[in-house]
């Protein structure tokens, strides 16, 4: 394995006035695990923990509780200095394409930046023959490095970004909902290069997105989360092909489809109500409040995530009693 | 969209700011007058013409700013006073600048408690009364011009510390920030290599604002007689002089008090005009 | 006639960098009761083509052509579109907690919506209000009207926002990207919304996405602009089933679908969006798999009935190319 998380948690302090403090539970309990060369993707809503997930798993966010191993050492409780020695192999691509960029640099001295920490010792041309190499590899004019990030689009932008995530050939690379904020046209683009260069350089990718159809195209695996904690993981074709969750199944029914004649006459089984303030989440399982199944023992104990097949994983107390049909839960 | 970058965007908006390039400009003049101006005059500073003493401004006495009651030629005094409180309101302000933009920029980086220890800090620096602070200076030390410029940067650099600190702790929120350190790049290399070249803009700004106010500042100092001493001249002196004779011998305080306006004008003009050149929001 | 109408529409803006022209030229009727969605990436113009039929266009844009509302010119008329604003044309945007007042509760916003043009009572507005809010299915309307807008969620500020859109009745309804900023189940859920307003209201809605899994669920007509012009137009069945221009096949295609065959790269239009140049040819021919030396000159909007399409070189209607 290359990375392996138990019960990972992080928790952020926000200020609840002077004297007494209030966490916020971001992520709870969530475990995983990648491969090499494998691409685990991570969906779920806003507010799920996903981003604070990916990040906590490279050391940009700080893990309250649980055990993390990279290639088989513990990491978690690592130093800021610790974490910056992994740097190397860790890496990560953002969301937002053009303020990912520092503004004041060329484009050149972004991709470099990841060369001028681990290999100072490189020469000025060595290094721009590296950039100039990385750059051409993402599919850019090697002479965009002289240029700043503001006369490139956001695709482009995206794949400056990717080309600093690469050219130290990392292991993992987080991939943080790289082509959310990018134009449809251009998404896949961004998508196949990710393919591409995970097939060239053997990567592995955590990669994070709300847009199901886009995660589907690079996992082997999928985690799905909502409000801090795993619902169900496993198997990109178990998940896509026979979700288990109650929220898994309406996440993937509420997916639009290009094309009229269905979306017009189509009916929808989508949570009821609201998202619960992550600040207090619902007890027992999270998901109660907005599920159509829900009953007394949801509210009483917490599901535990058992696995439901090989390597398929669910957290939920009635999932047994669900037909394996993609829709149409039973009381509705 | 050259690729020449956002300091030439910048450069571009100031260039069609008139007020600011005529400010520039005007202080440009200024300067040069102020270092070599005087050796155009074949009056020293303090050289005292017994035969025209408080004339006012003509060409037939050879004083065509007129001189003060010791018969010093004003035209010269005031340029050296100009030099002079320039002179320590740069120096002031650069000395500002240096810690100012340093420890704000480490104090919002690291954030947490070091941010609140160092931010407390500077609230209380903050809380002494300046002039005091000036005072107990000069008087556990001797008067010198150096120490006058140290005290007022001194007291410059909390409110420079506090811009920069509030600049950086939006920065370190960014992308780009949370970017570099996921490059591997150390906090030493944030700060200088991310943080700070982004709260150039800002700082700059401010620090073009700071010099008149630093001006003032010893001005004001001097007119209460604890900052630059006669027979050196400053703006601030040669006003204070002049505001003794005002009804007698109004130029003694008009023609350096007119000095003083247009730097100080000069100044905030250009800062403005700085301001909006490099104010990101506008694009 | 025509709820509203625009007629060889150009909208342009002074920047830095010189004049931008967004849009170039764009004619659209919109009839009483039906659903026309503007589809287009960014840098299409679509957005500030309503925004300037609105008088909303920021300071250094300027609109020319022709704009009327039920017959009447609009253009350069603030005080004619300060009475249209409300009960004629209702705005939604994108971003629902920028449109709405953060130091006004929620009740007090819908209420003012009403006041402004009706001279209604303040407690019937408020009523009104809660009439709406239940319209719009938000959760517990009683706890919201005292709510700030701040404390909602996404979703239920949309709600709102759209609620306080409609508190005037307006006869047409226009939502720039109104579920661009929501979660997929949110998004579904709005977009029913939508369809359960305009079946019960009868209004008419101009929807302005970049979304065609949103439009599909929606619109009667589809406009697809591209660099500030319509590259076609035509009904939505229609234009989803065989779409005529290259640029709206490939938008479609490049779609992630659940059923994307997954041995295949995902399908992708070459090349970057349009920048703000003028050019004299069609402005999709270089990221064009069809271009040739014709599309050196802009081909004009053509078809017949209510199809149009802007291209030398257009697929089959059937299907296919």
């Amino acid at each position: 394995m290359l990375l392996e998380g138990r019960d990972l948690a992080v928790r952020y302090r926000v200020s609840g006035g002077l004297l007494r403090s209030r966490w916020l539970t971001a992520v709870d309990g969530a475990s995983l695990s990648l491969s090499s060369g494998g691409t685990l993707g991570v969906v779920g809503e806003s507010g799920c923990g996903k981003s604070t997930l990916g990040r906590a798993l490279i050391g940009l966010a700080p893990l309250a509780a649980g055990e993390l191993r990279w290639q088989g050492q513990r990491v978690d409780g690592l130093s800021a200095r610790g974490w910056r020695r992994l740097r190397r192999e860790l890496q990560i691509v953002f969301q937002d394409p053009l303020g990912s960029l520092d503004p004041r640099m060329t484009v050149g001295q972004s991709v470099a930046e990841p060369l001028a920490v681990f290999e100072p010792s490189l020469s000025r041309a060595a290094r721009r023959t590296r950039v100039g190499e990385t750059l051409e590899r993402v599919g850019l004019p090697a002479g965009a490095a002289d240029r700043y990030p503001h006369e490139f689009s956001g695709g482009q932008c995206q794949r400056i970004g990717i080309a600093r995530a690469v050219i130290l050939k990392p292991r993992l690379v987080v991939c943080d909902e790289p082509v959310s904020a990018l134009d449809v046209s251009v998404q896949g683009q961004v998508v196949n290069l990710l393919r591409e260069l995970r097939d060239d350089l053997g990567l592995a990718y955590l990669f994070i997105s709300h847009n199901l159809a886009v995660v589907r195209h690079l996992s082997t695996e999928v985690v799905v989360m909502y409000l801090g904690r795993v619902m169900e993981s496993g198997p990109r074709d178990a998940i896509y092909g026979r979700p288990l969750h109650p929220y898994t199944r309406m996440l993937l029914d509420a997916v639009p489809v290009a094309d009229p004649q269905i979306e017009r006459h189509r009916t929808r089984t989508l949570p009821s109500g609201e998202l619960p303030s992550p600040l207090s989440p619902p007890d027992g399982c999270v998901f109660r409040t907005r599920c159509p199944l829900a009953e007394a023992r949801c509210a009483e104990r917490r599901p535990l995530l058992q696995e439901a097949a090989p390597g398929h994983r669910i957290a939920c107390h009635r999932w047994r009693e669900w037909p394996t049909g993609l829709n149409t839960p039973p009381d509705r | 969209m050259a690729s020449a970058g956002l300091w030439s965007d910048a450069w571009a908006r100031l260039a069609a700011n008139r007020a600011a390039m005529t400010s520039a400009a005007l202080l440009v003049v200024l300067t040069l007058l102020a270092l070599l101006g005087p050796m155009s005059s074949p009056y020293a500073p303090d050289a005292i013409d017994w035969e025209h003493m408080a004339v006012p401004p003509s060409l037939e006495s050879g004083h065509w700013l007129g001189t003060d009651r010791l018969g010093r030629d004003l035209f010269v005094r005031t340029l050296h006073g100009a030099r002079l409180s320039l002179a320590v309101a740069l120096l002031a302000t650069l000395v500002s600048l240096l810690i100012g933009v340093t420890w704000g920029a480490v104090a919002g980086f690291a954030g947490g408690r070091t941010d609140a220890l160092m931010m407390r800090a500077v609230d209380v620096l903050y809380a002494l009364p300046q002039v005091f602070f000036v005072i107990i200076l000069t008087v556990l030390f001797d008067r010198s011009v150096f120490l006058l410029f140290v005290a007022i940067g001194a007291v410059g650099w909390l409110t420079m510390a506090r811009v920069v600190r509030g600049q950086a702790l939006a920065l370190r929120q960014r992308e780009f920030v949370e970017a570099a350190v996921a490059s591997g790049a150390g906090p030493v290399r944030i700060v200088f290599g991310h943080i700070i070249p982004n709260l150039m803009g800002p700082v700059i700004v401010y620090a073009t604002l700071m010099i008149p106010q630093m001006i003032l500042v010893e001005s004001f100092l001097s007119f209460l007689g604890i900052g630059i001493q006669e027979p050196l001249a400053s703006l601030g002196n040669l006003i204070a002089d002049g505001s003794a004779e005002m009804e007698t011998a109004p130029w003694i305080l008009l023609v350096p008090a007119s000095c003083l306006v247009l730097i100080v004008f000069s100044f905030n003009f250009l800062g403005d005009g700085l301001r909006d050149a490099l104010d990101p929001r506008e694009r | 006639m025509a709820l509203l109408e625009l007629e060889s529409l150009h909208v342009r803006f002074r920047t830095r960098e010189g004049e931008l022209e967004a849009v170039r030229g764009m004619d659209l009727a919109v009839e009483p009761g039906e659903c026309v969605a503007i589809v287009g990436e960014s840098g299409s113009g679509k957005s500030q083509t309503l925004l300037a039929a609105t008088g909303m266009l920021a300071a250094n844009g300027t609109a020319s052509g022709r704009v009327a509302f039920e017959g009447e010119s609009l253009l350069g008329q603030p005080a004619r579109l300060a009475r249209v604003r409300g009960p004629g044309i209702g705005y939604v945007f994108q971003d629902a907690l920028g449109s709405l007042t953060p130091h006004l509760t929620v009740g007090a916003q819908l209420a003012e919506a009403l006041a402004v043009h009706h001279g209604v009572s303040a407690a019937d507005a408020r009523t009104e209000a809660r009439r709406m809010l239940e319209r719009v299915q938000v959760p517990d309307p009683d706890a919201r009207l005292g709510q700030y807008p701040h404390e909602l969620s996404g979703g239920t500020r949309q709600r709102v926002a759209i609620a306080a859109a409609l508190m005037p009745q307006p006869r047409l309804l226009i939502a720039d990207e109104p579920t661009t900023a929501l979660d997929v189940t949110v998004q579904a859920q709005v977009v029913a919304l939508f369809r359960d307003l305009r079946a019960s209201l009868g209004m008419a809605l101009v929807l302005v996405t970049h979304d065609l899994g949103v439009v599909a669920g929606l619109a009667d007509r589809v406009i697809v602009m591209y660099a500030g012009r319509i590259v076609e137009e035509g009904p939505a069945v229609a234009l989803f089933a065989s779409p005529r221009h290259p640029y709206t096949a490939g938008l479609l295609a490049a779609l992630p679908r659940l059923d994307d065959d997954l041995a295949a790269p995902m399908r992708t239009i070459p090349g970057v969006p349009p920048g703000a140049g003028r050019d004299a040819g069609c402005a999709f021919r270089y990221r064009c798999g069809h271009a040739s030396g014709r599309c050196e000159v802009r081909p004009d909007l053509a078809g017949s009935g209510s199809s149009r399409v802007a291209c030398h070189h257009p697929r089959d209607p059937g299907g296919g190319s």
